[in-house]
């Protein structure tokens, strides 16, 4: 039995108070992979603002270590989860070392300068993501999928348990792709809860364990990869075709269109 | 892992050069030398052998118009570095988003109202505040997309606004005895700074200073989203009334007493990361040595080109208009 550090109970949200999607009820404990997906405009990012804290449940609830998230400062949630949004933008131009250390600034004392600590946890977070050859150069000068992997690690550099990424996959290449992909699968093994979003449902079958499956006016289905990662579910929810197949290795692959598509 | 600090080095050595040369230049010229015995003097209670003049010149006028300048130029650059990290926008600037207009029109009150110098601080640090919060409370709630638009269109609008006040509060104004003061002091001018003024400069704009030096870790968060801020475990509300009332306080400090002096605030923290990179606990100090320096050397040669001081917002206005064009020019490129 895996301690939950996230629990969602019948949950009901969506922006200005006016539920867009619901209810969701689930439990993310260490080393889970959830995968989000659902077409565009489904509340995605609104199910992951809700789960942070940073919007009010419509209905229902969403507690971290058994406080609901709205009676958590902004410090202690720091604890609990870390956050990587989708194509995070910066404002000024730092070097990625310096942005990565940006991770460690709610556990640093408020008037204080980072210490060896923070350091050699940005330091570990720049290494696990191969950034060391690019970690002293500047942000403007980095590729976009460097960028992507300098936002993952300052998420992992804030040393929380869980992580939440909103589309980490989307603007990087094949390779990147993968590359994110193992990292995330390899970060649960070592005991963190994870949930991500993406469009591709092949992601799941990389790095998963449990699906939300959300759709267009209807409840988003929570389950797991064999159950929800298959032509039919996937079909309904986003309204075209959908077959699997084998690959020559025997791997499963979801391929969506063709003919005969809705 | 070493530090390297070359930039306050030598930007702190040449601010001693040029505050020398600025106390030395004008029609009573002081040599290095001079300076050297009226300090020394100073500190050991003995005798310079100067003329008496040389003593006023040094201690009266332009000791203290140089160190006003010192001041006033390191307070804007302060000023701008702290609204440029809250405004997430490299452009904003004091004068830029109000707070200037907002200041000189608390100040231009204090003048009509006949208040002392303690007054029209007050008024100036409360007009700049009122100009700030309207610019955010506008330029947030505008439906647009581009968040930075959205804030330069509000600045433009509560600037506007306030200049049209500005202008009414001119026309009430005493136009022989009062006008001119007014007018003069719009374009800013160091011509009329006391000795005893610079210890009110340097209290407000020393109280302005100290937050921005509290949070200058946690600023550096303000690169990032609302949405990211929130989730580090950073108080976005404290972290942005610091920088805010820091760079009002500071701002107000400088313009009741020398007026407005447009573009520094908007020009040197962008000089200032250029050199130093982004991160806000060394763009601060490098910004302010470095206002420092442009305002001193701006005085300068404000009081020696022409026969008439020109007024110093009208050169920095003249320096931070092209400066501008080519920020501009190279933001496209990134």
């Amino acid at each position: 039995m895996t301690e939950s550090l996230l629990e969602v109970d019948r949950l009901r949200f969506g922006p200005a108070g006016v539920a867009l999607s619901g209810p969701v009820s689930l439990r993310l404990g260490r080393g889970t992979v959830l995968v989000v997906l659902g077409p565009n405009g489904v509340g995605k990012t609104t199910l992951f603002r809700t789960i942070l804290g940073l919007l009010q449940p419509v209905a229902g609830s969403v507690a971290w270590h058994g406080t609901p998230a709205r009676d958590l400062s902004p410090r202690d949630l720091s604890r609990f989860v870390a956050y990587v949004p989708q194509s995070p933008g910066v404002a000024f131009d730092f070097t990625v070392e310096q942005y990565v250390l940006l991770g460690r600034l709610g556990l640093m004392g408020a008037l204080n300068a980072p210490g060896r600590e923070d350091r050699c946890a940005a330091s570990a977070a720049i290494d696990r993501l191969g950034l060391d050859p690019v970690r002293g150069r500047l942000l403007s000068r980095v590729s976009g999928g460097e960028r992507q992997l300098a936002a993952l690690a300052r998420g992992l550099a804030q040393g929380s348990s869980a992580l939440v990424l909103d589309e980490p996959a989307a603007s990087l290449d094949l390779g990147n792709q993968v590359r994110v992909l193992d990292l995330l699968a390899g970060l649960a093994r070592d005991g963190l809860a994870i949930a991500y979003s993406t469009h591709d449902p092949n992601h799941a079958l990389i790095a998963g364990n449990e699906v939300l499956l959300m759709s267009q006016g209807g409840e988003p289905l929570h389950g797991g990869v064999e159950a929800l990662i298959e032509p039919g579910a996937l079909s309904r929810a986003y309204g075209i075709r959908v077959e699997a197949a084998l690959t020559a290795s025997g791997r499963p692959v979801i391929s969506a269109g063709g003919r005969g598509s809705r | 892992m070493p530090r390297t600090r070359t930039a306050e080095l030598i930007l702190v050595l040449a601010l001693a050069v040029a505050a020398a040369v600025a106390v030395g230049l004008g029609r009573f010229p002081l040599t290095l030398a001079d300076i050297v015995r009226l300090v020394g003097a100073a500190i050991t209670g003995g005798d310079h052998g100067l003329p008496a003049a040389a003593d006023t010149v040094f201690w009266q006028i332009r000791g203290p118009r140089v160190l006003a300048a010192a001041m006033v130029g390191a307070a804007l650059a302060a000023s701008g570095v702290a609204l440029q990290s809250v405004f997430r926008n490299p452009l904003a600037a004091p004068d830029l988003l109000g707070v200037s207009a907002g200041a000189a029109l608390g100040a231009v009150v204090g003048i009509l109202l006949g208040w002392t110098l303690a007054g029209t601080q007050v008024a100036a640090f409360a007009g700049g505040l009122v100009a700030v919060a309207a610019v955010w409370a506008v330029g947030t709630r505008l439906p647009l997309r581009d968040r930075i638009l959205s804030l330069v269109l509000a600045g433009i609008a509560i600037g506007s606004l306030l200049g049209a006040l500005l202008a009414l509060v001119k026309m009430l104004a005493d136009p022989y005895a009062q006008l001119p003061t007014i007018t003069f002091w719009l374009l800013g001018s160091f011509a009329s700074v006391a000795p005893a003024d610079l210890a009110w400069l340097a209290a407000v704009g020393l109280l302005g200073i100290l937050p921005l030096v509290a949070v200058r870790w946690q600023a550096d968060a303000l690169t990032l989203s609302d949405d990211e801020v929130r989730v580090l475990g950073v108080s976005l509300v404290a972290l942005r009334a610091a920088l805010i009332v820091g760079a009002t306080l500071a701002t107000a400090a400088a313009v009741a007493l020398t007026g407005i002096i447009g573009w520094v605030g908007l020009i040197v923290p962008h000089a200032a990361r250029m050199l130093v990179g982004a991160r806000f606990s060394r763009v601060l100090p490098v910004a302010m040595l470095l206002g420092a320096l442009l305002m001193v050397v701006i005085d300068t040669l404000g009081r020696s080109i022409a026969p008439v001081e020109v007024p110093p917002g009208v050169l920095t206005a003249l320096v931070g208009a092209p400066a501008l064009f080519l920020l501009m020019v190279r933001r496209r490129d990134d």
